[in-house]
């Protein structure tokens, strides 16, 4: 289970977070939706232990992650920007990641070999990551994220640089952990995404948690008819009384 | 630290110029030669990065500027930090010469063609690696035909002494113009020489082999070791720098053949000539291939360390590795700089036992000072390539000289008293050296796991 807990995160006088609450609960996919800048990464990498919160907590099955190696291994995390070990190959990057994360080396030859097939990746394995292209990286990225078949999945931005066919692809795989009860957290700016994927949706605007709800519940507050404007109507009335 | 470095080394020289022995006593040609020479080297270096190599380049190439205007500014910034970074060198020297009243003698005759060369290194070392990535072979052999030449015209022209000093500046003068002229002429082949280098990074990256190292490791140390090791390895620093260490033992043995046995240098140090010689070549071949890796070693992973700290493993374990890919190459330094001279003088087995010892010495110290300062003082910017800068360096550099002073004083000096009471301490010193470089990467990996990956 992921619990963030009154989180707030500041930069000298900046503040990227602001008192932000939320959970997801087992087999949920929770979606935070945001302009760019809104402090979605942050929060997410403040999760990843990647980044110290300035007050509040940020658990991942009651434990901080930056504090407890073992907790490492119950989440899987794709980061926003696509920076891998370039020098490596693909196949000697996911071998290198999921053998620290503790999968046996039989198995993971297997997982590393079916992955990279279902994601049109396998012909590239022996390459140097430095020539792959956005979205040859995306689908390493999301590979190693599921590796390991951790029970927590945090995504920041799965979809971005893939094309059409793939961006289906992984939003159905993401669907498709969801329903072996995997706790899921993703961030996106692209509305549509959420609108496909979400259980609940979250609201970020200027580092502050400013809706949340089911989909269903967002649109019914609102009175508009897609999620998209439900964002445009929210954000817009945010930053009205701020 | 940096006055008291550059008093240092301007003492030294002063101590080794009253030395008559040539070879350690240079001439004015060749101190500023060699300096020519370093430079030169330097700005090669620099322009293969900045102008050709740089990844920013393409955003430059796709915009409407021309590639000469690109070329030139490139040029510019080459020759503007070449320039800035001899002018604080100099202002340094001559501060502390007079301050420190130090008896180099100093005049235009030395400082007016180095002026002059430090204009003209910037200038061969931009030329050089620019021309040298053109397409057509022709021109290739060309281009390095000329930069040879006029890296040895110019060692022809510091050494005649037919020439007058001024002949001397008007022909470095020429020399300048027509490398200039030059870069100017062959302007239309840079957007050529970054297409190629690109396209030849591209053509090099399929990989069927694997870089394992031997199961005498704990598995996730030896995983982090090896994808360490085989970065640096296709990224051809591991070679470089072997590469460096084997021409510096080389080195040695060329002025073993040149002086002999018995070099007569005056002052009661014959016998302490080649120990000496020894310590300094060991002390900067460390440098090269362990202190230099080992700073920039959290630096260049940058925007990727997400990848180490999201691991389920201790930060300790991921810092051990990364040690472990740089201390696997080290056996080279003993092999090429601590063992060949001594060997071949028939020195007793206690002294190449100690020289043997003494060089694990400084490997582990500037490991285990690297690694710290690597964490400490991370450089993410991409452009440095994970650099550090020059302070960090600096200071870096005057710890260890300091800790070797620590590590290596009583060892040396029981050594003198009696040869087996000074190898039995030289090996308690690695021994301690060796926990040192265990306890800096502790103190290092409580900053990686704290560090804040913000980027």
């Amino acid at each position: 289970m992921i619990e963030i807990k009154n989180l707030n995160k500041s930069y000298g006088t900046f503040e990227a977070l602001r008192g932000i609450s939320l959970s997801v609960d087992k087999g949920e996919i929770y979606v935070l939706l945001g302009s760019n800048g809104a402090g979605k990464t942050t929060l997410i990498k403040i999760l990843t232990g990647l980044i110290t919160p300035t007050s509040g907590t940020a658990l991942v099955d009651g434990y901080f992650a930056r504090d407890n190696k073992n907790i490492r291994r119950k989440f899987g995390y794709m980061p926003e920007h696509p920076d891998l070990y370039e020098r490596l190959t693909g196949e000697e990057f996911l071998n290198m990641m999921g053998s620290l994360k503790g999968v046996k080396e039989n198995i993971l030859t297997q997982r590393v070999r079916k992955l990279s097939k279902e994601l049109e990746i396998a012909d590239y394995l022996n390459m140097e990551m430095r020539s792959y292209s956005k979205g040859m990286k995306q689908k390493i990225l999301f590979i190693n994220a599921i590796i390991n078949d951790p029970p927590n999945l945090i995504l920041d931005e799965p979809t971005s640089g893939l094309d059409p066919r793939f961006t289906q692809d992984i939003k159905s795989r993401i669907k498709n952990l969801a329903s072996y009860k995997k706790n899921i957290l993703m961030s996106t700016h692209i509305t549509s995404v959420a609108e496909d994927l979400a259980d609940r949706v979250g609201i970020i605007e200027k580092g502050k948690l400013v809706q949340e709800g089911t989909p269903q519940e967002l649109l019914e507050k609102t009175g508009t008819n897609s999620l998209e404007d439900v964002f445009i109507e929210v954000v817009n009335h945010a930053r009205k009384n701020s | 630290m940096l006055i008291v470095g550059f008093w240092l080394t301007l003492s030294t020289i002063e101590f080794l110029a009253q030395i008559d022995e040539p070879f350690i006593n240079p001439s004015k040609a060749n101190v500023l030669f060699g300096i020519f020479f370093f430079f030169t080297a330097k700005a090669t270096t620099e322009s293969l990065e900045g102008t050709l190599r740089d990844k920013a380049l393409k955003h430059y190439f796709t915009s409407p500027i021309d590639s000469s205007s690109l070329m030139y500014s490139r040029l510019l910034k080459v020759l503007f930090y070449n320039l800035l970074l001899f002018g604080l060198a100099m202002s340094i020297v001559l501060f502390v010469i007079n301050i420190g009243n130090i008896n180099i003698p100093i005049d235009n005759s030395f400082i007016i063609p180095l002026y002059l060369l430090m204009l003209l290194a910037p200038l061969a070392g931009f030329n050089l690696s620019v021309l040298s990535h053109v397409k057509k072979r022709v021109f290739k052999i060309i281009n390095a035909f000329l930069s040879v030449q006029i890296v040895t015209f110019t060692w022809f022209v510091l050494h005649n002494d037919s020439v007058s000093s001024i002949q001397n500046h008007y022909i470095v003068l020429m020399l300048i113009g027509s490398t200039i002229t030059l870069i100017v002429v062959t302007k239309t082949y840079y957007r050529e020489s970054w297409a190629i280098t690109s396209q030849g990074i591209e053509d090099s990256n399929h990989h069927s082999y694997k870089i394992k190292l031997p199961n005498f490791i704990s598995s996730n140390i030896k995983l982090i070791a090896e994808s360490e090791f085989t970065r640096r390895w296709r990224n051809k620093q591991i070679p470089a720098s072997m590469g460096i260490v084997a021409t510096m033992g080389i080195g040695l043995v060329f002025i073993y053949s040149l002086l002999g046995p018995y070099p007569e240098i005056g002052l009661e140090m014959d016998r302490y000539f080649y120990p000496s010689l020894i310590a300094m070549t060991l002390f900067i071949s460390t440098v090269i291939h362990v202190l230099i890796p080992s700073l920039t070693l959290i630096s260049r992973d940058g925007r990727r360390l997400w990848c180490l700290r999201t691991l389920p493993t201790y930060m300790q374990k991921i810092l051990m590795g990364k040690a472990v890919s740089i201390l696997l190459t080290a056996p080279i330094i003993t092999l090429a700089i601590a063992l060949p001279v001594p060997i071949i003088l028939e020195y007793p087995l206690s002294f190449v036992l100690f020289s043997t010892i003494s060089s694990w010495i400084f490997i582990f110290l500037m490991g285990g000072v690297g690694l710290w300062a690597a964490v400490k003082f991370p450089n993410f910017d991409e452009s440095t390539r994970g650099a550090p800068d020059i302070i960090t360096m600096y200071s870096t550099m005057m710890i260890i000289i300091l800790l070797s002073v620590f590590f290596l004083a009583l060892p040396i000096y029981l050594f003198m008293l009696d040869r087996v009471l000074g190898v039995l301490s030289i090996v308690f010193a690695a021994d301690m050296a060796a926990l040192f470089m265990i306890s800096m990467i502790k103190r290092a990996s409580y900053l990686l796991k704290k560090m804040e990956l913000s980027f």
